[in-house]
């Protein structure tokens, strides 16, 4: 029934197509989100549609989808109509992370979506209580290689993208450290805070109370380039660990059919959004980089995030089980 | 002294006519989305998020704040009314606050609740007000051992929630524990219990749950009979008493207290105020007989403990930035939309906002009471509509606060198969509230036992080591003997006369 | 034959659910001390309920608790029948015809009710919802079937 109506709108919109460049958008946007209100996609996703409506008066729906991996939203933006009135905000975790994890993921990427751009890039940190007897990853390496498998990191969750550059870091540095999943970030920080957990791999928004408060310390970045919110972290190479580079981003999707002209166009708007100064001040106290790249960059960026996890939760055996 | 002018200045913050506005805005809108079942204060967050971004950080604050305690307020309202708990904090108050209504008492019931919510709202923000960081600091003393052994008793303690067989209760505790299992495991994130159901992934929904087994399951017990002159009594007095006051302002400050000391605790210590008032409440009030049966100290000590716990469940968030709830991550991210990060340092960066918040939250406190009282009236009219038109309207906001809940088809069978599954218990005599606390504690003391045994490398010891986590166990080995105790003695002096 | 008692009945019910949910936990890894795997938990809980249980409906036909309560099987099929309808009919149709089925056949579950009445509650139920929930409160559900546009 419900995809026959689906069916039923999808033939209409085909007729009133080839006028589509001109009046999109004629209604108000939907934009999927596969988290709960309040994550960083979540803001992400009301940040960015606020802004732009400010600037073309179009209207926004920021529709929250969350649950199952991420399944839900994404396969509910691949199958609406193509019309370029649903869009999907989505992060690393859907399109780089959830392939590498899951035999059967209901979607894909280049089969069912059209990358519109990325909107933010985050990096994550390494982080460490401050009472934990290592200052740096050369430290932090040596006293996994003394005790493997018992030097404890906490991450946002299981198989999140956190928890899978951690694993990166240990394979790349040799050793076996002892996951402990928390559910969501800003927990994940607070147990090393509390001393709960030696180590962590989280995001700057999640532990900047913390930092400021000094419970804890920062061993360095989990990207290959330092990030421009604060200067003095060192990457994991400059730290002796070569070869990791991962970061949480968060882009803009539209389902495979709509036409390459509304592409364009979104595009076109939202990157003109996200040059706006204050737009790019509201990402950078957060620790983000704001995105902004052409479609087909992205695109490429998705896919060697792909390749990369795929190898991290082969060789680590990370299991969703 | 330093504390009062910063009062003072919170104060000028919130008496603005600007402020005061959005402050009524939020308490009204709360209460309005608290009183509609299923629509809770998340979904009425989300969907103002935007308006915020426009209005600076210390209106948005404000207003998104009233929402939250305001929907507290408004939560209890449907749970008396029609046994209908839209959030696990009224499933509590809808053991006695229902009864009483029956028996025609639905306005002192609502009175009390407005009442003891109002008092220990404003005892819980001078709570915030005063003692917020060292409080921030014994947040952080609770690890996952700690966390484990507070819901062991805090499951023990559910038992008490039923006023029937001990033995049929704890296995309601153990079927609600594996009920609140279903979906996907947080420490290996494989699902459980779902039949490949998408919709299951994230759980049963708790809206779903507890529409069902209380407020549907009761929709048909109802129509059972046709009565002529309908479900309920006559109305009665409108307020509580001099007396109901008196007697229950002993459970409103226990209540205020106990909700207070676990709100503090992000990690689902507010779920448990509103039980643990309870709980308690009926081992030292006398005579604790009519407990279950419309005792009116049922209602004030769970909703003080719940408002309580509400206001102080901020502390965590303002100055460790961890949320306790749904609600509290939402505001993190209205926060963070505003460009300010949530933690300690707002309280001395920006003492605008953080005093003015916590002024506003004292008015706004005041703001309900003056609200609620007035709508009494109307509320405990709806009660007069003959119940042949109220059970449709019943039913259809069941049916579509659960929709409205995650926007899934899946809830409202799950609403169906609980609803079926809640008279069933009623005709066998299981009383639900204890399956509801095993449903909402279950999970979370799974994902704490696992992470303390993996932190500890798989010694169970740490449960008893650390001194916390040991009192908690104790505590609860201690009621259960209390509370089976009884009962075989019962059964052997049976015995004997037999 | 006298009827069971109602304890042996929801004694019966709970051994069953427990020993279903350990059934189900085998499928998951049991897993042991430092990592305690998914199906440990869930098979520990379900078999202590299903013992539970066990001792429940045991003690239910020495002692005599009663029998269950009556079974009223009209209003109990009638209202279930009532939410089926919604929840099949509320995505296709919209919210405003669904209220008006659900309406009439949660309406037969009171036989005090009117066919006229229920029409009218129908009526007032499906305007009342679709401006409160959706006008009003902005709930993401259609008002009118998709159909319509």
């Amino acid at each position: 029934m419900r995809s026959l109506a689906a069916l039923a709108c999808a033939a209409l919109m085909t007729v009133t197509l080839p006028a589509a460049g001109q009046d999109y958008p004629s209604k108000p946007i939907r934009v999927l989100v596969p988290f709960a209100p309040g994550g960083v996609v979540d803001v992400t996703a009301r940040l960015l549609t606020q802004k732009m409506s400010e600037r073309l008066g179009w209207s926004f729906v920021v529709e929250n989808r969350p649950g199952g991996n991420g399944f839900i939203a994404v396969t509910a933006a691949a199958k609406a109509a193509p019309d370029g009135h649903t869009l999907l905000m989505a992060h690393t975790g859907e399109f780089a992370g959830n392939p590498a994890l899951f035999p059967d993921v209901p979607y894909e990427l280049e089969r069912d979506f059209k990358p519109i751009t990325m909107v933010s890039d985050t990096p994550m940190l390494l982080v460490a209580s401050k009472d934990a007897p290592f200052n740096t990853f050369a430290e932090v390496v040596a006293a996994a290689k003394e005790k493997p498998g018992t030097v404890g990191f906490s991450s946002p969750g299981n198989g999140s993208i956190n928890h899978l550059a951690g694993e990166w870091l240990a394979l790349q540095a040799n050793v076996k450290l002892l996951h402990v999943p928390y559910k969501g970030g800003a927990p994940a920080a607070a147990a090393v805070a509390a001393g709960e957990v030696p180590l962590g791999v989280v995001a700057v928004p999640a532990v900047q109370t913390h930092l400021r408060t000094g419970r804890v310390k920062v061993i360095g970045l989990t990207t290959a380039q330092r990030t421009p919110y604060d200067k003095s972290w060192v990457t994991a190479a400059e730290g002796g660990i070569p070869g990791v580079d991962s970061s949480n981003w968060v882009g803009l999707f539209a389902p495979k059919g709509v036409p390459d002209a509304i592409v364009q166009k979104l595009y076109d708007e939202v990157k003109a959004t996200l040059d706006n100064p204050e737009v790019r001040e509201r990402f950078a106290q957060a620790g983000a980089v704001t995105g902004g790249m052409p479609p087909a960059e992205f695109l490429a960026r998705i896919k060697t995030d792909a390749e990369r996890y795929k190898e991290v939760v082969k060789k680590a055996n990370v299991k969703p089980e | 002294m330093e504390l009062l002018s910063d009062f003072g200045l919170g104060l000028a913050t919130a008496l603005s006519w600007q402020n005061l506005l959005y402050c009524f805005l939020g308490v009204f809108l709360g209460t309005l989305v608290g009183v509609l079942p299923g629509l809770g204060p998340v979904a009425t967050i989300a969907m103002l998020l935007p308006v915020t971004f426009t209005l600076g950080p210390a209106p948005a604050m404000i207003m998104l704040a009233g929402i939250y305690y305001g929907a507290q307020y408004g939560g209890s309202t449907t749970a008396i009314l029609v046994n209908l708990p839209g959030e696990s904090s009224s499933v509590v108050t809808a053991l006695d606050g229902y009864q009483m209504a029956r028996n025609g008492r639905a306005g002192p019931a609502l009175g009390m609740a407005a009442i003891g919510s109002f008092i220990a709202g404003c005892i819980a923000t001078l709570v915030l007000a005063l003692f917020a960081p060292p409080l921030a600091e014994i947040a952080l003393k609770f690890g996952p051992a700690e966390y484990f052994s507070m819901m062991t008793l805090g499951l023990v303690a559910a038992v008490v929630l039923a006023s029937g067989s001990v033995l049929k209760a704890v296995a309601m505790v153990l079927l609600g524990i594996l009920l609140g299992l279903v979906g996907t495991d947080v420490n290996s994130g494989q699902q459980r219990f779902t039949f490949g159901v998408a919709g299951l992934a994230d759980g049963i929904s708790f809206v779903a749950l507890a529409m069902g087994l209380f407020g549907l399951a009761d929709v048909i017990l109802n129509l059972e009979h046709n009565e002529k002159r309908g479900v309920f009594g006559r109305i009665g007095s409108l307020l509580p008493s001099l007396s109901d006051l008196r007697k229950c302002a002993g459970s409103i400050l226990r209540g205020t207290a106990l909700g207070s000391v676990l709100g503090i605790l992000p990690g689902g210590g507010a779920l448990l105020a509103s039980f643990a008032a309870y709980t308690l409440e009926k081992r030292v009030a006398k005579p604790p007989r009519e407990f279950g049966q419309g005792d009116i100290r049922g209602v004030a000590a769970p909703e003080s403990a719940n408002n309580a716990g509400a206001q102080t469940s901020f502390i965590p968030l303002l100055t460790l930035g961890i949320p306790s709830n749904p609600t509290m991550a939402l505001l993190i991210g209205a926060l963070m939309i505003q460009g300010i990060q949530p933690g300690p340092q707002v309280m001395t960066e920006r003492p605008e906002l953080f005093w003015g918040l916590i002024a506003s939250m004292l008015l706004g406190n005041l703001m309900l009471l003056v609200l609620n009282l007035p709508l009494i009236g109307l509320w405990v009219r709806l009660l007069t509509i003959p119940y042949k038109f109220l059970f449709n309207a019943i039913l259809i906001f069941c049916a579509i606060g659960t929709y409205s809940v995650n926007n899934s088809a899946t809830d409202i069978w799950l609403l169906l198969v609980f609803t079926a599954v809640g008279y069933v218990f009623i005709k066998l005599h299981c009383e639900p509230a204890p399956l509801v606390l095993g449903f909402i504690l279950g999970p979370m003391m799974e994902e704490n036992l696992r992470r303390a045994l993996r932190i500890s490398l798989g010694d169970p010891t740490v449960l008893v080591t650390r001194p916390l986590s040991a009192a908690f166990l104790v505590l609860s080995v201690l009621l259960l003997i209390t509370m089976i105790a009884p009962s075989i003695r019962a059964k052997r002096e049976a015995a004997l006369q037999e | 034959m006298k009827p069971l008692s109602r304890d042996v009945l929801a004694g019966l019910l709970f051994a069953g659910a427990g020993i279903g949910f350990v059934i189900m936990s085998r499928n998951y890894n049991f897993g042991a001390g430092t990592r305690m795997g998914p199906g440990m938990f869930p098979t520990l809980v379900g078999s202590l309920l299903a013992l539970l249980g066990a001792v429940i409906a045991l003690r239910g036909l020495r002692s005599d608790a009663g029998t269950p309560d009556r079974f009223h099987l009209r209003p109990f099929v009638l209202v279930l029948l009532a939410i089926a309808v919604f929840t099949i009919l509320v995505e296709p149709l919209g919210l405003f015809i669904t209220t008006l089925l659900t309406v009439a056949v949660a309406a037969l579950a009171d036989r005090e009710l009117s066919k006229r009445a229920a029409a009218v509650t129908a009526v007032v139920l499906a305007i009342g919802s679709c401006v409160v929930f959706v006008t009003l409160l902005g709930l993401q559900l259609a008002i009118w079937p998709s159909f319509f546009g």
